[in-house]
């Protein structure tokens, strides 16, 4: 385990957008490690930070916001301060991102083709038709198209969502990263395309040795598909686990929380579980824990201090008071 | 390291036209089915192929004036189809070479606009922030004159003649585009290709040209063709109030105010290429109209 390399590290990473109201912070100390061919998915409701730590990472972090502490590490290579011209390169090159929607990820007028031969002579320098056009249809056949050569004269309207999608994971991965970052890549798909384009996923960072960094508000996807998963919450990064311990010792009570949300088959439930409450408003900036309004455990501490991130057994990471004061740590 | 760039250039200009062309023929061939469009696209392309074909057609001189008792202000015949001016030239060729000046004034003024309109639009919307504000209040201070008040008053600055005329309507219509274009641009940056394809390393001047322009292509076209119509009608506007066009070249518009002074006994001077401007203005609004009922999302379905 130990011998694993990081590619991707993050220390207090925080992203703040100053409006006109006052100045909101998105991110507030994100720490996350993503280690060579590791699936880490990152878990969250809508709003607490999960895209915008990638937008963060590509340094694309719409205006008004901007990174304001913290190092990104890729490689060693410290992203935060990188020129433009070299973060250009390491976008698509290094990390590559998917979208959401790939209806809307892929420009109407052009071809499927010309798009990717667009990425590819970017950044591989190859403008040869006959080269090109091979490159493309590997890229294509990576990501199973059937009749890639017919599919790269199509535009996107004459695609399937699920197809679509497909070619957009061929553009993301045509000039193979070591980092991809997927954003919530089945949430516009029906549930059997969303499975075949989570093993599609899975298999091709398999093969070609890729970390991922797979974003989705579904636990069920991450738990299929990602070695390790992140809790976020307003912000911050709550919990970090591998998959199998996350799901059986959650340690955060929001993680519980989430858990017993969860509906399981086979269950019989009249009423789903909820977590009472809603998020807190990033724009006041709290010194204690962000999750204490709506926490059943909730101490006196958890308002005054904010909880240190620990270590409580191998590779689990949990902030919160309930074990960095209460219970000793056994790792 | 050059080589490569400049090849990078080439085929990025070789893109966008990809993306131009590929928005254009949708474009015909919805606009194939729309009957305002098909009669003003054809009411234009017969008058322009009348008026490419001019130096060949078997009509008279148009400057060649006859001075000879009896030849002066006849009425339209088998021989002068519209009759001769006061100075016994023939109306039918005046008005088909006037054709040739006032259609070439008002498209080539239209795309220099249309140029100047793209560039600063596009960089306005784009980037946003305080180039758009530069780039939009200089908008805003030429949107704030009629274009043809604008174009009298440079057109009277800079004198008459077929270049100047051509810039005095560039300049005073140009705002009109980058208002268009910085619209357009302004929601085409916030689509997820344009991000998707700078998260995949792309720059700004490809995002720009590759991907913003050609989305936004279509309502400059329907604006173009107005603009068309606009300009021929700004062009007759100077050279009827004598700053446009220098005589003897044919104009309609100095053909229409030198032929008021003869309405009473010889009303074909002025009418016929009054009539023939209508109806080239009719054809440019026509297929302007026609292509913007085509463009308009809404409207799809119904088509379809």
């Amino acid at each position: 385990m130990s011998a694993r390399k990081p590619v991707l590290e993050i220390r207090g990473l925080r992203t703040q957008f100053f409006l006109r109201e006052g100045i909101v912070t998105a991110l507030d100390g994100i720490d996350l490690t993503i280690y060579e061919n590791e699936s880490v998915g990152i878990v969250g409701e809508t709003g607490c930070g999960k895209s915008m730590t990638a937008y963060s990472i590509l340094r694309l972090v719409p205006h008004p916001g901007r990174i304001t502490a913290g190092s990104i590490k890729y490689k060693g290579i410290e992203l935060t301060t990188l020129d433009l011209d070299r973060m250009r390169s390491v976008r698509g090159t290094e990390i590559s991102m998917i979208f959401q929607d790939a209806s809307t990820a892929l420009d109407p007028v052009f071809t499927v083709g010309s798009q990717l031969d667009e990425v590819i002579s970017l950044h591989q320098g190859i403008y040869e038709k006959v080269a090109l056009e091979k490159k493309v249809v590997e890229a294509l056949e990576l990501v199973r198209i059937a009749a890639p050569k017919e599919v790269m004269e199509m535009y996107p309207h004459e695609l399937s969502g699920g197809m679509k999608q497909r070619v957009m994971i061929a553009l993301a991965l045509s000039c193979s990263p070591s980092m991809l970052i997927a954003d919530e890549p089945t949430t516009a798909l029906d549930v059997t395309i969303q499975g075949q384009i989570l093993k599609l996923l899975k298999a091709l960072v398999a093969k070609t040795g890729s970390s991922m960094m797979l974003i989705t508000h579904n636990l069920g996807i991450v738990a299929e598909t990602c070695d390790r998963i992140c809790v976020m919450y307003a912000g911050r990064i709550v919990e970090d686990a591998e998959t199998f311990e996350l799901f059986e010792h959650p340690r955060h009570p929001y993680t519980a929380g989430l858990l017993t949300a969860f509906p399981k088959l086979g269950e019989k439930k009249d009423e789903l579980s909820v977590i009472k409450g809603t998020v807190p408003d990033l724009m006041n900036p709290f010194k204690g824990c962000p999750f204490v309004d709506r926490c059943g455990k909730a101490m006196d501490v958890c308002s005054k201090h904010r909880p240190s991130r620990v270590e409580i057994s191998r590779g689990h990471y949990v902030s919160c008071h309930l074990w960095s004061g209460g219970e000793p740590s056994d790792g | 390291m050059r080589l490569r760039k400049a090849l990078n250039d080439k085929l990025l200009a070789w893109k966008m036209a990809g993306g131009v062309r590929q928005t254009l023929a949708g474009i015909l061939e919805r606009g194939g089915r729309n009957p305002m469009v098909v009669i003003g696209f054809t009411m234009i392309v017969i008058i322009i192929s009348i008026a490419l074909l001019a130096p060949v057609l078997p009509i008279a001189d148009p400057t060649q004036q006859n001075l000879e008792p009896g030849q002066q202000l006849l009425s339209p015949s088998s021989e002068n189809w519209f009759g001769t001016d006061e100075n016994g030239r023939d109306v039918f060729s005046r008005v088909i070479w006037g054709a040739r000046v006032s259609l070439t004034v008002a498209m080539v003024a239209v795309v220099v606009s249309m140029m100047i309109g793209i560039v600063l639009g596009l960089t306005a919307g784009y980037f946003g922030g305080k180039v758009d504000y530069i780039i939009s209040g200089t908008i805003d201070l030429f949107w704030t004159f009629p274009p043809f008040l604008l174009a009298l008053a440079f057109a009277a600055a800079l004198g008459a003649g077929l270049m100047n005329v051509i810039l005095a309507i560039s300049i005073s219509y140009w705002a009109g585009f980058a208002r268009l274009m910085r619209g357009q641009a302004l929601s085409m940056r916030e689509r997820q290709f344009v991000e998707a394809s700078r998260a995949l390393g792309a720059r700004h001047w490809r995002l720009m040209f590759t991907h913003v322009l050609p989305n936004c292509i279509a309502p400059l076209i329907v604006w173009a063709s107005i603009g068309v119509a606009d300009a021929i009608t700004i062009e007759s506007s100077l050279s009827f109030l004598g700053v446009g066009t220098k005589p003897p070249t044919p104009s309609w518009g100095w053909m229409l105010s030198s032929g008021i002074l003869y309405l009473g006994n010889a009303p074909w001077i002025s009418t016929f290429p009054g009539v023939t401007m209508v109806a080239t203005i009719l054809g440019f609004n026509l297929l302007g109209d026609g292509l913007r009922d085509v463009l308009d999302p809404r409207m799809k379905g119904l088509r379809r």
